[in-house]
């Protein structure tokens, strides 16, 4: 009974908002038909998990006024659900997830489409990087690591996974560069299933190291099996207090693996106001604070014109790392 | 000992509430719907049901979720039994012996021995996930890149040998197999390879788009030249699902042997359904004592494969439970939902929150009696279908297939794949080139590279690895006795009939 | 020819075609020792010796039985199967613009008067059923996302 009357009661606004929306238009603008935010990727993946948190957000605080759809579709590493979004030019109704890995494919040439193709909405949530170790292994921290790495590099083999030329694989990289071990002898293998192949690999004793995101690893450290040498983030992480940020340890490098949304290119100026003051209110509101906490997720707030400045200083960064060992030209 | 009974116990209490067996229920019974279609496996079950687990505590929703799991592996079987269309990719094999049976007016017999086998092997691996997790576990670890391209490639060898008529062929297809599956980008350098300058090749091809054209397509195909035909079934049997005396006793031995078989492939990461249920048809060929009747309605070759796939499921828990890390996509799904209710299965879990890891245990004992339950009954209406003249079944069918390939990557490209997979399986039919050596090629094809890969670089350039490691030199051995044994039964045949 | 001999020459032709496209694969300063082309290398030896070692196999042996894909006795039955697939094509081209629903309707017309020669009623029912049907349960009950294509602004949810 009470959907019914949603759905009489919506088609009524519908039809009031088509009336006045040319009226509207002229200074402020409002979605005018149902939102959908594209998750490029399958059900239950990180960009699956940030549309249906933002999603839920929108909705539960009532900051739009229209229905929001979450649409998969992977493919190309995110690359077939921002080509659909390119497609719908102008439109203000459609937003996608992104990560880093919009730069990554483009840089490594898998894809054309960069944030420049698109308005970078914002960057939301984060998650840190780590690099670890058997809880048995020699190493206590980042410096005797790749000490020992730079005298035999054969003997130390780095779990990354799911391809090279991603976060983690830049992580490590950047870390052996600074530490002053040479990048391109390390012996990178590499493990598509990610941490589900990573950490077994790590535990039997078939690789000593893996680069991956922290919460990946939190189970284990709990359990006392593995040691993390480091990690990405600027200050020392609640959950893992005893670990030691790369800063700490003297190198300049703090990075977030981040995740955030991009939206349609060729927006108005009205329509990108719409979204940014949308979003900077979503972010604080006590349900998306409370999504954050429960999924461990740190908040990595930027707004539209941040976020703009940060991608081009990272897209810089990466172009430098993965020239450093010849994935690119 | 003791210890676990009281666990078991202690789990047994919080699965008999009435709130937790009525999800297993609804989780069974959903599970078992989702698993019947084409396309739409226990992982996008498992995800398209997280809203229902929002709000529920911690362990009523694994609970669900593991419902949801085991239900969509009973039901996985339904489709490959009645229209020759694998839900997901271990229920290929259940194809192989389950759709002859059903052509030949044995499709009551076959649903029940699939219902009552998936049972067994769900009731042995959650036995065996009470007593052998630890030791399963470790055992896991010591599988490295090495150990793990061996048993692919036993399990390849083992298949090609079972496959009908010539080796040769069976390589053949296998080849073919590779070569798609090498189709995309190269994980290890980043390499493009194969895609033709087609963007929508570089994630590969989706082996569950290939089963769909391969098998449910290319069936539709194959029955245009009789699209008139009904199914040679008569009304008297259409009625009994159950199995004769003569049927259970030859299959009780085949489920038992092949449950703890597959639990141990489950709880390997990434190596899943696929092998076990391949590797339990082997086994189930090779001790036959009439391996000529394989692939014409085997009972044994349902039964083994069907068992192997239930307990392998259960198997593939190990790794979420102890190491908190998913073994499968399933398990991945499900990791997912229980971030988002806050709870992290892991090492701690099962000290922290005992009740919660041994619940889940102990609802598997409720969920399989559960699920045999549902299952039985709904083979009665599943065989009616089989009265369905083909050229309104037909149709459906590719509704169905087509449909099952939208979801699963939502992408309208994969139609075209589709559509072309279809007529190439249909032609290599027609050459008796055999499917199944492609499929699992395919299947198991980047896996079995990058094992290879991995393996070398681990050892830094040397082959040593491979027949160094005891592990990797007993699979290379029993590969290598595999392909003997093949080679000699297809040299007799071919001395027969010259 | 023989089926044999037919499977024979695909098996080389398709090696030879795969072993040139392993050639073209780039090959990087990156990654592994074993590199991205010899995997491709050993499958295509594999593909192309065993496609030769059935045609020597099949020139030896006495098997003559010829082998036809019967496009000219088959005529209906592949006119079928190349209508279908390219229904099939068609119906991916369309999906996201028309949306599911008309899609679908359209995709099932015309394979069920494919195969369900004159009987427009009956198949009528089938394209309206089997596309309101799983619309209804995976769009809606199941919140599964089908595209909305052209129904988009009508649809009320």
């Amino acid at each position: 009974m009470n959907r019914k009357w949603g759905v009489l009661s919506g088609l009524i606004a519908a039809a009031l908002v088509a009336g006045g929306a040319q009226a509207a238009l002229a200074k402020d603008w409002k979605p005018q038909r149902p939102i959908e935010i594209i998750a490029p990727a399958g059900p239950g993946g990180g960009w699956d998990l940030l549309s249906r948190t933002v999603q839920k957000a929108l909705t539960e605080e009532k900051l739009v006024d229209r229905p929001i759809i979450v649409t998969n579709k992977p493919g190309g590493g995110g690359a077939a659900g921002w080509t659909y979004l390119k497609g719908k030019e102008g439109q203000g109704e459609f937003l996608a997830a992104t990560s880093p890995l919009i730069l990554q494919n483009n840089l490594l040439g898998k894809s054309p489409l960069t944030f420049h193709d698109f308005f970078p909405l914002a960057a939301l949530m984060a998650e840190w990087e780590v690099v670890a170790v058997k809880a048995d292994s020699p190493w206590k921290d980042g410096k005797a690591f790749f000490e020992a790495m730079k005298k035999d590099p054969s003997s130390m083999h780095i779990g990354v996974g799911p391809a090279l030329g991603n976060d983690d694989h830049i992580q490590f990289l950047t870390l052996t560069k600074e530490f002053g071990a040479d990048p391109k002898a390390v012996k990178f293998v590499v493990y598509p299933k990610t941490a589900s192949e990573q950490i077994p690999a790590l535990l039997g004793g078939h690789i000593q190291a893996i680069t991956i995101s922290l919460a990946e690893t939190l189970e284990q450290v709990k359990a006392g099996k593995i040691r993390l040498l480091g990690v990405s983030s600027p200050e020392r992480v609640p959950a893992i207090p005893e670990v030691p940020t790369w800063k700490e340890q003297g190198v300049d490098f703090v990075f977030p693996h981040w995740r955030g949304l991009i939206a349609a290119p060729g927006l108005s100026a009205e329509q990108k106001k719409f979204w940014n003051d949308t979003i900077a209110k979503m972010v604080k509101t006590p349900t998306w604070k409370k999504s954050l906490e429960t999924l461990e997720w740190d908040s990595f707030y930027q707004n539209a014109a941040a976020h703009e400045a940060f991608l081009g200083k990272q897209d810089v960064l990466m172009r430098d790392s993965l020239k450093s060992v010849g994935l690119i030209k | 000992m003791d210890a676990v009974f009281h666990n078991l116990l202690l789990g047994l209490d919080l699965a008999l509430t009435p709130t937790n067996v009525l999800w297993v229920f609804i989780g069974g019974l959903m599970g078992t719907v989702i698993g019947m279609l084409p396309g739409l496996g226990p992982a996008t079950g498992v995800a398209i049901l997280i809203p229902i687990t929002y709000g529920m505590n911690p362990a009523t929703a694994l609970i669900t979720m593991c419902a949801i799991y085991y239900g969509a592996m009973f039901g996985g079987s339904r489709a490959a039994i009645m229209i020759n269309t694998p839900g997901d990719a271990s229920a290929i094999v259940s194809c192989f012996d389950g759709y002859p049976m059903a052509k030949s007016g044995r499709a009551g017999s076959a649903l029940a021995v699939s219902a009552i086998a998936s049972f067994v092997g769900g009731i042995v691996g959650m036995i065996c996930l009470t007593f052998f997790t630890a030791p399963v576990a470790a055992m896991a670890l010591q599988f490295g890149p090495a150990e793990k391209f061996s048993l692919m490639l036993f399990a390849l060898t083992a298949t090609i040998t079972l496959s009908e008529g010539s080796v040769l062929k069976g390589f053949i297809a296998m080849g073919m197999g590779f070569m798609l599956s090498t189709i995309g980008i190269d994980g290890q350098s980043g390499a493009i390879r194969f895609t033709m300058g087609i963007s929508e090749l570089q994630d590969g091809i989706d082996f569950l788009v290939m089963m769909i054209g391969l098998y449910a397509v290319a069936e539709v195909f194959k029955n245009y030249k009789a699209i008139d035909v009904r199914y040679d079934v008569d009304a008297k049997s259409i009625g009994r699902v159950w199995l004769s005396w003569a049927e259970f006793k030859a299959t009780i031995m085949p489920m038992l042997r092949n449950s703890p078989l597959g639990f141990c492939v489950g709880v390997l990461p990434g190596a899943g359904g696929t092998i076990a249920t391949f590797l339990a048809y082997a086994v189930e060929k090779s001790v036959s004592k009439k391996p000529e009747t394989f692939g014409k309605g085997a009972i044994e070759g349902l039964a083994g494969p069907e068992a192997a796939n239930n307990a392998c499921s259960c198997g593939a828990l190990v790794p979420l439970l102890t190491l908190g890390i998913p073994g499968s996509g399933t398990t991945a799904v499900m990791l997912g939902a229980l971030m988002m209710l806050g709870v992290r299965p892991g090492p701690v879990l099962f000290e922290q929150h005992p009740e919660i890891a041994w619940g889940v245990i102990a609802s598997m004992l409720v969920g399989n009696v559960i699920l045999l339950m549902i299952n039985l009954p709904l083979a009665v209406p599943l065989v009616r279908l089989l009265k369905i003249p083909q050229r309104i079944m037909l149709p459906l069918i590719l509704g169905m297939g087509y449909m099952g390939t939208y979801f699963l990557n939502y992408s309208a490209f994969d139609f075209i794949l589709v559509s072309v997979c279809a007529l190439g399986g249909y032609m290599l039919v027609k050459l008796e080139i055999p499917i199944p050596p492609l499929v699992l090629a395919l299947i198991l094809g980047a896996m079995t590279e990058q094992s290879f890969r991995n393996a070398l670089t681990i050892a830094n350039g040397s082959f040593g690895i491979f027949y160094e490691k005891p592990i990797s030199l007993a699979f290379l051995v029993l590969a290598a006795v595999s392909l003997v044994y093949a080679l000699r039964k297809h040299k007799k045949i071919v001395q027969m009939r010259d | 020819m023989t089926k044999n001999r037919t499977a024979g020459i695909l098996a080389v032709v398709l090696g030879v075609f795969y072993l040139a496209g392993a050639f073209a694969v780039p090959v990087f300063d990156a990654g592994d020792q074993v590199g991205p082309r010899a995997f491709p290398f050993l499958i295509a030896a594999l593909v192309i010796g065993c496609g030769a070692a059935l045609l020597v196999r099949d020139f030896r042996s006495a098997e003559r039985k010829p082998f036809s894909w019967g496009f000219a006795v088959d005529r209906v039955v592949w006119g079928r199967i190349l209508l279908t697939m390219a229904a099939g094509i068609a119906y991916g081209l369309v999906l996201d613009d028309l949306g599911y629903l008309i899609a679908t309707f359209l995709f099932m017309i015309l394979v069920s008067s494919l195969i369900n020669v004159g009987r427009h009623v009956q198949n009528l029912t089938i394209a309206v059923l089997f596309s309101v049907v799983t619309f209804v349960s995976f769009a809606l009950i199941l919140k599964l996302s089908l595209p909305r294509g052209i129904l988009g602004a009508v649809l009320p949810f």
